[in-house]
């Protein structure tokens, strides 16, 4: 085994900073997550409570194992948007009967749990890691349909939702339904293509049209239980698998489906494992808020790998990036993170022939983002960055092994793309407090649009505001500054939510071994035969 | 020449006697009911024959089975144990005709003894004082309060204490149904009852060549129902002369009817020093094991020995120290001490030198009729085990006891360890006023309260929930190895009024009803 | 103290435990076998037996407390027990053996239901009282019809 040396100084005065400024993040994280813990409010949690019923996150709660971990996507959705924080829905990861579930709660607390088109968004993601990486899904339905206001935004695109569900079930990935109130009309068909179906009594509303639409429709005269309450549904129309006395009935027999579904991971079990030999509580004051100041990415692994046992590739070779294997909870990785921030071609092709490694091991890669993109310049142009950068564009687009990234520090340009950002599909992203990301550095963005100006101005012959200029360079670098923020972009679940840097390992190896759900598999791998060998670069 | 006992009983005294056995190179044989089979004297025992059903009446009261028995596994002796057939004088006459030998003494000192009515009357003659018997018929105003008891009897089955007369007819019969059920013989009779009394017993040895031994006496006047709960050497209100004199008498009445093998004559005896007899007990008592502690002696070996006809020396051994034994019982004061029963989970008691045996210095005895996983029914007497603590003087040795039951673990039934520890730690034991009123002076509300008080019951849920939550997290299939109820986002803990079964993460634990 | 319920609220953060409603605990190591707590600066050392089963035994220093654990989720069989006895398929009602205001037994026959030649036995789900029967001998009845209503006794 080969033990990282990890040069961080917890004494440092530049850690007590890192440290603090990181916490701030954090608690203004903590601050915006309370929001999307608030549901709809106190007033609209305490009348959904007098009806005796259960909140999201305590039904959650009650499905899962008791003491297991749960790990909430994309808690910040419809973050900066006109809609609550979390987007009315909770969906997450869980443990269920010994299960790795993603489950989907709507809250309906928050406007009556209707979705809007970031819960359509959150929604699809979290039926999108089901699909990726094999994982059961149970929606636990309370929701009053569509956000009408926003119809036009949900509506065309919101079938994705029930063609995914029962793409899911053609794929052998059982869903699940635990019904407590409204799913009507469009929302009707959760249950309905669902596997498993639970309605709770005198709760569960499941009907195409209400009494008022019925009417309007064909004159008939039908209360709403007829229409679609669960004791019809169990007996007559036959919908509903299951007839929950209450929500704790129902979330018990949804576990005993669980129990019952005869599971079987179809990726490697870990090994087993030791912590980390540094403590993960240093995790908060490596990176500070200047993330021009680079640092040392060992000082990460050291404190989130398994006996901080790290063994690199190529250590002198592209140094701006390292590439190396170690071990997280038991689950083999292949990790790259950057380390001087910029990547050179060196780093470029080190990374392409270390993803191919990856790829012929089946080993499941880990992308440690700290990038402020390819280096620009006449020497690197010419020297052929962009085929450089191409390449391992090419190789992180068409791996096949799953992909983790987690936004650390800078995630910018092309050097987003190389690290497998959203658009290459890894199977989950995350991002620390104070990362940012955009096409380039707000400051370097605003320069450029004055450059771009002024040389406009300068070929119209008239002359250059320079007032104007300034007052622009701010507006603009304010506001890439914002855009770039993770709640920004959590918010448009362009990642699968913030994390505490002190969280990494935990999120990490649970992401590792919900993956194990599914086959792990590199290029060739199942057929012996990738095409090519790997290529020394 | 003893090779192989065939013990007539149940429970710990048949692994007590198995022990010695043991120890002495005697092959043993055990019989069980069908109560029983999971009890440990049959795993314990080289050879076991069942005795088919569960009453005793069909099972360890039935002479032919057991003599049946006996043959089928080649014993050739029989321990009668205590209760049961053990002061029966017809078993032990027909184990004799049977060609077996019988560790008791002779069934005519049975006989002379086993009728309390007959045995008063002997001892009167010998010179033993002796309460005045009353004819049951007979009783008047001016006798009350008065005493019923079975005539066979002991170890307070059959017995009833009257107040009025209008009780009387009520608790003769029912005091004679018991007889009955527990002895085979209906015959009751009446003495006075004396309310606040010390109940003495002396251990007698004596060998079939007219050497009787006093092995001293023993305090037994923490009662329940008549039943002893707690039994000491030497007792704290006898002092020499005292002693002399309970000795002297025990001897007489030994001699009066040939005693062979090992006896106790019991009596009631005042603060006052004044003492009657009460009736002398033909077998091997419950209590024993106190006297072995301070004596040194074995007793059942001794029984072994005398059986085979070997001889005492002249003079017993000199006592060393204090000890006191508790029973073990599973029931719950708190509740009139109705027995509890159940399965016993885990029994173990910290500190034990010895178990059935003499600890080899001052220390903890165990003689459990139990282990991890015994049933215990309400077919039969429902003590656990016997928990003796001996040491150089008595407050070391109640001390020593006290921690050792407080830290015993008896789990899966609700027992009378706690009642046993505030009692043995309570100012008037530790003073030696010690008589058949204790329970009744001190209260049972103090003495049955539970050890663990509400700070300890809420510390013991609260470690129950998180060593359940550390087992869960050991057993989980997946995700065994991350944090304990890890959330990236957690919930308020106090998410409100959590109802039946509620948020994760929270037990509710009752404590055992 | 017996049959007494004691609820426990607790939360691992990474700054240790936290046990609802109160605030002296420090710091924890737990196992199946054994937890440490740490209250009031004084560490207590608990042995737990059977721990994550329904009956937990606490053993202190010097004393044991038996526990059981209250269950997770309601009683599924009573929560079927209970309500309306419903046809299972249309049919003549053969025979009617209980009358408005009897206790019946779970298990005790209610009524037989006559379809398809065969005779079907409608029996109590549980204890109760019969509220209200429906039908009459001899009455035809569709599936679904309510043919007798049960109050389950001792409902919470």
């Amino acid at each position: 085994m080969t033990v990282v040396r990890s040069v961080l100084d917890p004494t440092s005065a530049e850690f007590a900073a890192n440290r603090e400024a990181v916490l701030a993040a954090l608690t203004e994280l903590d601050a915006e997550h309370a929001k999307a813990l608030a549901g709809g409010g106190a007033k609209a949690v305490a009348r959904h409570r007098s009806r005796g019923k259960l909140l999201p996150r305590e039904r959650i709660e009650l499905l899962l194992d008791p003491d297991s971990p749960f790990l909430e996507l994309s808690p910040l959705a419809a973050w900066g948007t006109e809609f609550a924080v979390g987007a009315s829905v909770v969906t997450g990861i869980g443990v269920v009967e010994d299960v790795e579930s993603v489950v989907i709660a709507n809250d309906p607390t928050v406007r009556g749990g209707a979705s809007n088109p970031w819960t359509l968004k959150k929604s699809l993601r979290a039926l999108q890691i089901a699909r990726e990486n094999r994982l059961p899904v149970i929606q636990l339905v309370e929701s009053g349909g569509a956000d009408l206001p926003t119809q036009k935004e949900i509506f065309i695109p919101g079938g994705q939702l029930f063609r995914d569900l029962t793409r899911l079930s053609a794929a052998g990935i059982p869903t699940i339904a635990l019904v407590f109130g409204n799913s009507t009309a469009g929302g009707a068909y959760v249950p309905g293509m669902s596997d498993h179906v639970v309605l709770v009594d005198g709760g569960a509303k499941v009907f195409l049209g209400g009494p008022p639409l019925v009417r309007m429709a064909t004159g008939e005269i039908a209360d709403e239980e007829e229409l679609g309450g669960a004791a019809m549904h169990g007996r007559v129309s036959g919908l509903a698998d299951h007839v929950a006395s209450d929500e704790q009935d129902a979330i018990r027999i949804g576990r005993r489906i669980v129990a019952r579904l005869n599971w079987r991971k179809r990726g490697p079990a870990p090994l087993p494992s030791l912590p980390p030999r540094y403590p993960e509580e240093d995790l908060v004051g490596i990176v500070g808020p200047d993330l021009s100041r680079p640092f040392d990415p060992r000082d990460v692994l050291a404190r989130v790998v398994d006996d901080s046992d790290v063994d690199e590739v190529k250590p002198r070779y592209g140094p701006s990036l390292v590439t190396a294997w170690a071990r997280i909870h038991g689950h083999p990785v292949g990790i790259l993170a950057n380390a001087q921030g910029v990547l050179f071609s060196q780093e470029a092709q080190k990374a392409a022939q270390f993803i191919q490694l990856a790829n012929q091991t089946d080993t499941p890669l880990v992308f440690l983002h700290n990038t402020t993109g390819y280096m620009v310049g006449r020497e690197y142009e010419q020297g052929g960055i962009i085929k450089h950068g191409a390449m391992m564009i090419n190789a992180v687009a068409n791996s096949r092994v799953p992909h983790l990234s987690v936004l650390l520090g800078a995630s910018y340009g092309a050097g987003h793309y190389g690290m497998c950002g959203r658009a290459y599909d890894p199977r989950f992203l995350f991002a620390w407090p104070t990362a940012k990301s955009a096409v380039m550095g707000p400051a370097q963005l605003a320069g450029v649009l004055s450059i771009v100006s002024r040389a406009a101005a300068e070929a119209r012959g008239t002359p250059f505001d320079e007032e104007g200029d300034t007052a622009m360079r701010a507006a603009v670098e304010a506001q890439i500054e914002a855009e770039s923020l993770p709640a920004f972009l959590s918010g448009r679940v362009y990642d699968d939510g913030v994390i505490d840097p002190r969280d990494t390992r935990t999120v990490l190896g649970l992401c590792l071994s919900a993956i194990a759900n599914g086959p792990i598999e590199g290029v060739g791998s199942g057929r012996g035969d990738a095409g090519f060998g790997v290529f020394r670069m | 020449m003893i090779t192989r006992v065939l013990v007539a009983n149940r429970g710990e005294i048949a692994r007590r006697v198995f022990r010695t056995c043991r120890d002495l190179g005697i092959g043993t044989v055990a019989v069980y009911s069908d109560a029983d089979a999971d009890s440990p004297h049959r795993a314990e025992a080289d050879r076991a024959v069942r005795l088919p059903g569960s009453a005793p009446a069909d099972t360890y009261l039935r002479a032919d089975l057991l003599i049946a028995a006996a043959r089928a596994a080649g014993a050739d002796a029989v321990h009668p144990g205590y209760g049961f057939l053990s002061e029966n004088a017809e078993f032990a006459q027909a184990v004799l005709d049977a060609g077996l030998t019988w560790i008791g003494p002779p069934p005519a000192a049975i006989a002379a003894m086993g009728s309390k009515v007959a045995a008063k009357k002997l001892m009167a003659d010998a010179g033993v004082p002796v309460l005045p018997e009353l004819d049951p018929g007979a009783v008047a105003d001016s006798d009350l309060p008065v005493l019923v008891k079975a005539s066979a009897g002991g170890g307070g089955r059959g017995m009833r204490v009257v107040r009025t007369l209008a009780e009387l007819p009520a608790a003769l019969d029912a005091a004679r149904a018991e007889a009955a059920s527990a002895f085979g013989d209906p015959t009751v009779f009446c003495e006075p009852y004396i309310e606040v009394g010390r109940h003495l017993e002396v251990q007698v040895l004596a060998d079939a060549h007219g050497t009787v031994w006093s092995l001293g006496e023993r305090e037994c006047s923490l009662q329940r129902r008549h039943q002893k709960i707690v039994e000491e050497t030497p007792s704290p209100m006898v002092d020499d002369r005292l002693r002399g004199e309970l000795s002297a008498a025990a001897v007489a009445a030994a001699k009066a009817i040939d005693y062979v093998g090992a006896g106790t004559v019991e009596f009631l005896a005042r603060n006052d020093g004044s003492f009657w007899f009460l009736e002398t007990n033909t077998r091997l008592q419950v209590e024993h094991p106190v006297t072995e502690c301070v004596t040194g002696l074995d007793l059942v070996a001794a029984q072994l020995r005398i059986a085979a006809g070997e001889r005492l020396p002249a003079a017993p051994p000199e006592p060393r120290g204090a000890a006191i034994e508790v029973r073990l019982y599973a029931e719950d004061p708190a509740r009139d001490w109705r027995p509890t029963g159940g399965t016993v989970r885990r029994f173990a008691v910290p500190g034990v030198t010895a178990e059935f045996d003499v600890p080899p210095r001052p220390g903890i005895r165990l003689d459990a009729g139990v282990a991890d996983g015994t049933p215990v029914g309400m077919a039969y007497d429902p003590m656990l085990a016997k928990v003796i603590g001996w040491a150089p003087t008595r407050e070391e040795a109640a001390a020593r006891l006290a921690a050792a039951l407080a830290g015993a673990r008896v789990h899966g039934m609700t027992t009378n360890r706690d009642l046993l520890v505030r009692t043995l730690r309570h100012p008037e034991f530790l003073a030696g006023r010690t008589d058949t009123a204790f329970f009744d002076r001190i209260g049972l509300g103090q003495l049955a309260s539970p050890l663990a008080g509400p700070d300890e019951v809420r510390l013991a849920a609260l470690a129950a929930a998180l060593a359940g939550a550390a087992t869960r997290r050991r057993d989980a299939r997946v995700l065994g190895g991350l944090p304990s109820g890890w959330r990236n986002v957690p919930s308020p803990a106090a998410a409100g009024g959590v109802r039946r079964g509620g948020a994760d993460r929270r037990g509710g634990l009752p404590v055992h009803p | 103290m017996a049959g007494r319920t004691v609820e426990v609220g607790y939360r691992y953060t990474r700054d240790g435990l936290l046990v609802e409603g109160r605030d002296d605990v420090g710091r924890v190591t737990a196992t199946p076998e054994e937890v440490i707590v740490e209250i009031g600066g004084a560490e207590h050392r608990l042995r737990t037996f059977g721990a994550g089963s329904p009956d937990v035994d606490v053993e202190g220093d010097g004393w044991s407390v038996a526990l059981r654990a209250l269950p997770r989720f309601p009683d599924a069989a009573a929560a079927v027990a209970a309500g309306s006895l419903v046809a299972p398929m249309p049919g003549a009602v053969a025979a009617v053996h209980v009358a408005v205001g009897d206790r019946v037994q779970a298990g005790s026959p209610l009524l037989v239901l006559e379809a398809m030649k065969m005779q079907h036995p409608v029996v109590a789900p549980g204890a109760g009282v019969v509220r209200s029967l429906g039908v009459v001998a001899g009455q035809q009845v569709d599936a679904g019809t309510v043919l007798a209503v049960i109050e389950a006794e001792g409902e919470p």
